[in-house]
């Protein structure tokens, strides 16, 4: 009996030692799961973009499907479905061809994106949540809203030694999105008369 | 502008776009591939599709 203690206690810890790295630390502490399922009204929201994709040139954003399909939506859900994308690559070439980024974001929030950028790629200081305000006929408030949005999605950060907009982009790759195939920040909606809009790239 | 002057030739096609230039918000309406609405006025607009 002692014997098949002893074997079994070995079994376990060879079996351990094969386990991949990141299999054996979930044995000890549980990580975070990402959600592998939308609730039924966000997955609505999926289901309608996904279908969208597959048609020519098409690639309606989550804010404009959230608006497409009706209901009540919020800033909340488009996150929600935003991480959604970001973790499931898998879901659509549109996303592994043009990054999840350009499919959850606003324009607003692109057009934003699409200027500090530049600025930050020109040494320029960026414009001010007045200016930006100004050029997206929004009110300063709906600017920090846009900050915050994309700060959420970490795509910029908040840096308080510059004056003005106080935030600036995340990452490298944020500052240098342009190339073949990066439309990260860009938007182009369409509306045919009598018919729902959509975006395409 | 390949879509306003082909496939979608004869609709009313109301387009939000981008300045290349600056970044600020283009707004246009074609009625029959032509230009309906232009905002800003300063705005130059190349249809393709030969």
């Amino acid at each position: 009996m002692k014997r098949l203690k002893s074997l079994t206690a070995l079994t376990v810890f060879l079996a351990s030692l094969l386990l991949p790295p990141n299999q054996a630390a979930a044995q000890t502490a549980a990580p975070i799961a990402a959600p592998t399922a939308l609730p039924d009204k966000q997955q609505k929201v999926l289901d309608y973009m996904l279908n969208d994709w597959n048609k020519p040139s098409r690639i309606t954003g989550v804010d404009l499907a959230m608006q497409n399909v009706g209901g009540q939506y919020s800033a909340d859900d488009r996150y929600a479905i935003g991480m959604f994308l970001r973790n499931n690559p898998r879901l659509h070439r549109t996303l592994r061809t043009f990054g999840w980024e350009t499919a959850v974001l606003t324009p607003s929030e692109k057009h934003i994106g699409r200027i500090v950028s530049r600025a930050e790629r020109q040494h320029q200081p960026p414009p001010s949540r007045e200016e930006f305000a100004q050029v997206l006929k929004v009110s300063p408030a709906a600017v920090t809203d846009a900050l915050k949005m994309l700060e959420r999605f970490e795509i910029m950060r908040p840096d308080l030694t510059l004056k003005g907009l106080g935030y600036r982009m995340a990452e490298d790759r944020y500052v240098d999105w342009e190339g073949a195939m990066r439309i990260t920040f860009m938007n182009h909606r369409v509306q045919v008369e009598g018919e729902k809009p959509f975006e395409v790239f | 502008m390949l879509l306003v002057s082909s496939e979608l030739k004869d609709n009313v096609v109301t387009i939000d776009d981008s300045s290349q230039y600056n970044g600020a918000p283009i707004h246009l309406v074609f009625e029959n591939s032509r230009v309906k609405e232009l905002d800003p006025a300063t705005t130059r607009v190349f249809l393709g599709g030969g």
